[in-house]
This record gives C-alpha cells, sequence and structure tokens, in this order.
C-alpha cells in the first residue's frame, strides 16, 4: 500500500521568468481589441499566423535543444509563456499540442532522422500536430482502439480506420495516432504503437463536427488504405500504450488544466471594479478564485520541476488536471450566480457572452485529456487500491 | 538538517510523545507537563530565532515537516505557536518566557482591559495578544481565562494589560499560517488511515478499497489532501505575504471539511467510536477551522486585496502577490 506522496515545492528560474514581460508586451499588441467572449476560447481557438508569429519569436520548441531549432531553455520557460497566453487567452489552439506533447514525444522516442525532420519546423511554427487518440467505439477505454496500420511487405504500413474528437485537425499537419499494429482489440494494450500520419492526402478525409457555441473545432478523420512508411512508426513497434502514457502526463499537469476560466474571471472582476458597492458574496468569491488559483499553480510548478527532471509524474498530472478542472467548472457557475444575484444588476454584454461561452463549454474541461472518472480511477491505482 | 531529516526527526518526536494516549489524557484534563517536556526536549523550541540570538535561524520553509508532522499526530498543544512566538520575542530584543507560549487571534481594549480571544490557551504561560500595529506579550497569570469549552479558544482578560511590545508582527496571520500547515498534517494522516482501513475491511467478499464508488471517494481525498498541502507549502515559503496565509487558510478549510466527510463516511460505524484514533484528526481539523479566522474570514480579506489591486489579471495578483 501506498498512500501516494506529494511531490515537493517548486519556483520558477529567475531566467524563465524574466520572459514574462517581454510575453506581455507581444500579448498586449498582438491581442487589443480581441473580444473576451473571443479570448475565453483560448487554447480551442486556433490561428495559425498567431502561433507563426509566437515560433518567430522564438517561444515555441521552448524545452527543445539548439540543435533541433529550440531554445532548450526546459519546461519552466514553457510554463511561463503557458500562463501567459492562456491568462490573456491568446489563440494558440494551432501549436498548442505541437508545443507541449508532440515535439517532446518526437524528441524523447523519435530516432534522429524523425528529430531532425520534425522538431525545427514545430520550433518555427511551420508545422501543426494533432493527436488522434479516441475513436468513435473507443473513448476513456482507450486501450481498445481499432484502427490499423498493418505491415506491408516492403516494412510499410497500409492505415485503416477512424479517429473522432480529433482537435484542430483542420488546421492540422501531421497526427500522432495511437493504432494497433497487431493483434485484435481484446489484446488490449500490446501490439499498440504510435505512428505520425501527413494529413493532407487524398485517402483521409476530415469532417469538422460543431460544438454547441457554434465553433468547428473537432473533427471526424477517416483513413482509407492510407500508406505510411515504415519511418512513420514513433517509438518502439507495440509500445504505443506506455508512450501515449507518457504524453498523457505533459497533457494533464500544465496550466490549461486550471486557467480554462480565467479570461471570465478577469472580465467579470473589470466589471465588479466599476460597482460603487459589493456584496460580502462576491469580494468572498474572488478570494476564493485566488485561493484555489495559488494552490492549483503550486501543484502544477511541482509536476513541472518532475517533469524537467525527466520524471513522468503520471499520477500527479492526473490529480492536478481533476483538481483543476474542477476549479474551472467551479468558476462559471459561481460567476453566474454571482452576477444575477442582482436582478438590477447591468452587466455589460462582453460578460454576459464570456459567461455564456465558459457556461456552456465547461463540461468539456473535464472530458477533454482524460475523464474525472478515468483519473480517479488512475489515482486510485497511485495509492494502491488497484 | 534537509528537509528529509527534519522530516524523520519531526516524525521520531511526536510517534514518541504525542501517542493517541497523551491526546486522550489531554482532553480529560490531564496534564501537559510530561508531553510539553518532551517536545521542548527536541530542540526545536528556538529553531526559527535567528542565530545571533541563539536560534537555530531555521526558515518557515525548513520547520514545515515540524508543524505537518504535529498535525499527523494531532498534538493540541501549541507547539508551532510557542515556536513563531519565540523567535518573534527573540527578534524585538525580549527575553521569550519558559513554557507553553500562545498566539491569540484577536485583542481588544475596553476601557482599561484587554480581551483576547486565545486558540489553544488552556495550558499556555504567555500569550503575544494582537495590539496597535503589533503584539503585546503578556502573562497569563495575570488575566482571568475562560475555556469556551469546545477546546478552540479561552478567552482571557487582562486589566491594565502591561508587557513587553513586539512591533509589526502580524499574530492572527502566524496563528493562521500554522494552524493551516498542522491541519494539513492532520489530513495527511487521515488519508492514510482511511486507505489503510479500505484495504483491511472487506465487505460482499472483497476489501472495500476494491469498490469503484470508494475508490472515487480516497481519490478524491487524495487531490484534496495534495491541495492542501501546496496551499501550506506556499505560504510558509512566502511569511511575509498576508495574501498566501489567506490563501492557505481558505483552501485548507475547504478541503478540511470535504476530507473529514469521505474519512468519516469509508469508515462507517467504525469511525464513530471514542475507540478508534480517527476522531482526535476530525477534532484536531476542527478546531483548526475555527481557529484564527474561517475560511470565510480569510477569503473576504483576500477578495478586498485583489478588489484594491492594480494587477490587470487574477494570475498577476496571485503570482506576484502570493507566490514571493
Amino acid at each position: 500500500m501506498s498512500s501516494f506522496a506529494p511531490l515537493p515545492y517548486a519556483t520558477i528560474p529567475a531566467e524563465d521568468e524574466s520572459l514574462r514581460a517581454e510575453v506581455k508586451a507581444f500579448l498586449a499588441e498582438a491581442l487589443a481589441g480581441m473580444p473576451a467572449e473571443k479570448r475565453a476560447r483560448s487554447w480551442v481557438g486556433a490561428d495559425p499566423a498567431f502561433s507563426g508569429a509566437l515560433g518567430k519569436r522564438g517561444w515555441l520548441g521552448l524545452s527543445l535543444p539548439k540543435r533541433y531549432g529550440g531554445a532548450e531553455r526546459g519546461f519552466f520557460a514553457r510554463f511561463v509563456i503557458a500562463e501567459e497566453l492562456l491568462a490573456a487567452g491568446a489563440p494558440v489552439a494551432a501549436h498548442w499540442i505541437t508545443d507541449r506533447q508532440s515535439g517532446p514525444l518526437i524528441l524523447r522516442y523519435g530516432t534522429e532522422a524523425q528529430r531532425q525532420f520534425y522538431l525545427p519546423k514545430i520550433c518555427a511554427g511551420e508545422i501543426f500536430f494533432c493527436i488522434g487518440m479516441s475513436e468513435p467505439n473507443s473513448g476513456s477505454d482507450l486501450a481498445s482502439v481499432r484502427t490499423r496500420a498493418e505491415r506491408q511487405p516492403d516494412g510499410s504500413f497500409r492505415l485503416n480506420g477512424r479517429k473522432i474528437w480529433t482537435s484542430n485537425a483542420a488546421v492540422c499537419d501531421y497526427m500522432i495516432a495511437l493504432v494497433r499494429t497487431s493483434g485484435a482489440p481484446e489484446d488490449r494494450h500490446k501490439g499498440l504503437s504510435q505512428v505520425i500520419i501527413p494529413l493532407k492526402q487524398d485517402a483521409i478525409t476530415i469532417r469538422p463536427i460543431r460544438d454547441l457555441a457554434g465553433d468547428a473545432h473537432f473533427a471526424e478523420v477517416t483513413f482509407d488504405d492510407v500508406i505510411l512508411p515504415a519511418d512513420a512508426l514513433i517509438g518502439e513497434e507495440g509500445a504505443g500504450w506506455e508512450q501515449v502514457n507518457a504524453e498523457l502526463a505533459f497533457e494533464r499537469s500544465g496550466p490549461e488544466r486550471i486557467l480554462s476560466s480565467m479570461v471570465l474571471v478577469d472580465t467579470w472582476l473589470a466589471y465588479l471594479k466599476t460597482l460603487r458597492k459589493l456584496s460580502t458574496d462576491d469580494v468572498i468569491l474572488v478570494g476564493r478564485l485566488a485561493a484555489h488559483l495559488a494552490s492549483l499553480r503550486a501543484l502544477s510548478l511541482s509536476v513541472t520541476a518532475s517533469l524537467a527532471a525527466g520524471e513522468s509524474p503520471v499520477v500527479h498530472a492526473a490529480l492536478l488536471k481533476d483538481l483543476g478542472t474542477t476549479y474551472e467548472q467551479m468558476i462559471p457557475q459561481a460567476v453566474a450566480a454571482a452576477i444575477a444575484a442582482d436582478p438590477e444588476g447591468d452587466p455589460p454584454g462582453e460578460l454576459m457572452r464570456t459567461l455564456a461561452y465558459t457556461m456552456g463549454m465547461s463540461p468539456s474541461f473535464s472530458l477533454r485529456g482524460g475523464t474525472r472518472e478515468i483519473l480517479r480511477g488512475m489515482i486510485a491505482r497511485g495509492i494502491g487500491l488497484r | 538538517m534537509t528537509d528529509s531529516l527534519i522530516t524523520e526527526t519531526a516524525d521520531r518526536l511526536m510517534a514518541d510523545h504525542v501517542t493517541p494516549a497523551a491526546v486522550r489524557a489531554l482532553a480529560a484534563g490531564g496534564s501537559p507537563a510530561a508531553l510539553w517536556a518532551g517536545l521542548a526536549e527536541s530542540g526545536f523550541l528556538d529553531a526559527l530565532a535567528s542565530e545571533d540570538v541563539g536560534g537555530a535561524g531555521l526558515s518557515e520553509m525548513d520547520m514545515l515537516p515540524v508543524l505537518l508532522a504535529a498535525g499527523r499526530h494531532a498534538l493540541p498543544l501549541p507547539f508551532g505557536a510557542t515556536i513563531a512566538a519565540r523567535a518573534a520575542i527573540a527578534a524585538a530584543g525580549e527575553t521569550a518566557p519558559e513554557g507553553i507560549s500562545a498566539l491569540a487571534a484577536s485583542g481588544r481594549r475596553e476601557g482599561g482591559r484587554l480581551i483576547a480571544q486565545v486558540p489553544a490557551g488552556e495550558h499556555a504561560e504567555a500569550v503575544l495578544v494582537p495590539d496597535g500595529d503589533g503584539a503585546i506579550l503578556l502573562s497569563v497569570a495575570s488575566a482571568t481565562v475562560e475555556a469556551a469549552g469546545d477546546g478552540t479558544v479561552c478567552r482571557m482578560v487582562w486589566n491594565g494589560a502591561n508587557g513587553p511590545r513586539i512591533a509589526g508582527f502580524d499574530v492572527l496571520a502566524t496563528g493562521a499560517r500554522i494552524e493551516a500547515a498542522e491541519m494539513a498534517g492532520a489530513m495527511e494522516a487521515m488519508q492514510v488511515t482511511t486507505l489503510r482501513y479500505a484495504n483491511d475491511r472487506s465487505q460482499f467478499g472483497r476489501a472495500i478499497g476494491k469498490f469503484q464508488a470508494v475508490q472515487q471517494q480516497l481519490s478524491v481525498m487524495t487531490e484534496l489532501v495534495h491541495g492542501a498541502r501546496a496551499a501550506v507549502h506556499v505560504a510558509a515559503a512566502a511569511p511575509g505575504s498576508l495574501e498566501a496565509t489567506a490563501a492557505a487558510k481558505v483552501t485548507v478549510g475547504e478541503a478540511a471539511a470535504q476530507v473529514v466527510a469521505i474519512a468519516h463516511a469509508v469508515h462507517g460505524a467504525i469511525g464513530m467510536t471514542e475507540e478508534l484514533d480517527l476522531h482526535l484528526l476530525s477534532e484536531r481539523i476542527r478546531r483548526g477551522r475555527l481557529r484564527y479566522g474561517s475560511e470565510r474570514h480569510w477569503a473576504e480579506r483576500l477578495g478586498q486585496a485583489v478588489l484594491a489591486s492594480d494587477q490587470p489579471t487574477l494570475l498577476d495578483f496571485v503570482r506576484t502577490r502570493v507566490f514571493r
């Protein structure tokens, strides 16, 4: 039995913290005039030109080695930039997944040729990746994927199947997909591999799926006899499950699992500051929002330090994501109750539209990247109950 | 000393002296003398005092493991408060009194009287009471003491209070920070105890910890315990930040309610018995929530600070005012 100890306290090194002012100045200009309800989309809003501008400034692939075009700055530099981008509500979706997990994945598991081919373009903001995990019949039960990449006699793969809920597939150049390279779905974790799939080809159909807010960042991606060269395989054949789980530690631990409702918070705070008299309830809610943000940030910094040390803090990341998304989801509910507590209140339309968007989308916060129930199952395993 | 060495030393100290029997004996009105003597021998009492006044010069972050360990063992005496009081008194050039010192949550002057609410004041010989922009050090012998009777707080009244002044020492915030840390420790012990019980107790032919419904609750409990630990880390790293203390007391206080509820839910009826030690921890946590301002008090103060600040975003506020 393990009670699963907390990670040590970690802080941002001064040389990484020093990036912040420059990022703030850039964002103040780049986002000027963008309404809050648009900024509230943040890492769901894709703008390849904006991502390219970040690449030009050297703010992508920060943790990657210089020989691949990276900044070799480590995970805390990325943390600082990520915080600023998310708090400001910058449209980061085009590069977000690429920068967060595809780049580090290729560095960790890729061959030298793969690293040299992909990483410099990732750092320049020239190519974008999406993740192919979920399938129409494979959601939380990820190990049941059916998309198959069959080895051909010449070493290439023939790919058939379908991925769904793929964020930003339409603006991405590549997908890193979890596929079955041997065995049957009953074999579960065995026989799964990760492959890099160039998306812009005729044998692939990308069908956008409109979400309840009217956006189409999701897509369904169908592979119909796609031929992949032998070097499409990333990492080891059959080790896809372990690789995907290591990748999920990156996916689940960042500031994006804390800050998804922050544009709403700041828009609400700006409104509160215009009021002549505040209710005690409102002031208390503001204090609670600040308090929880502090402890969540500390947890995220600790996981970042663990990743920086080359560890794979999968369970700590799951724990942070569940706590963080609970916070993110509490915000629109609490802010809605606060705004409408006074029927004579006259909140600005921009605030109400931002609230409507955030409230509508908030259920997804604890779905994307692993549901609450899956994460709590992982924690149960981490504390020795499974 | 390194962090793990302090943790080990503190855990051994508490395990040796702060036994469930000792905690029960105190609750039954026994004398704290033997227990205090054991704690005093540890050498931790002057750990926070600077080296030039004979202390060990450790930081609050260095000493956090001691507070967590005290909480894990549900120590009812103001050990952490005494350590903080001694450091503040020494820093002001005064001599720290012998024995147990407490930190008052409030001090109110009314005519010639000073009325203080003193958490864990039952056994204290001296008290630091908030007064003006600092504190005043008073002897309990010259006060009328009236315990609330629930173990949380004592009301102390001095006629013509007179004592050394400790300028610039925020007694309430220091008390809140210590209390939050000890509560976080008690919550950790609750999680370990509850986990063990879930593995030991069998129903329907298997350990109850094998049921998903129970697992999900224990996972949530673990998350809250980690969140509480993170909050007291932040506060210990920035003892000069009132905002960090406020954030810790809010986060820990809110988590405490859920952690205690889950621990008792998983234990079932046995958790309600006097015999099991679980209630020593829930009682320690209950007292902590009521002492030095609850989460409402601190959330309101923190909220006011946010709204009065000119930081452009909440993240900027937290980054610059809570993390220091």
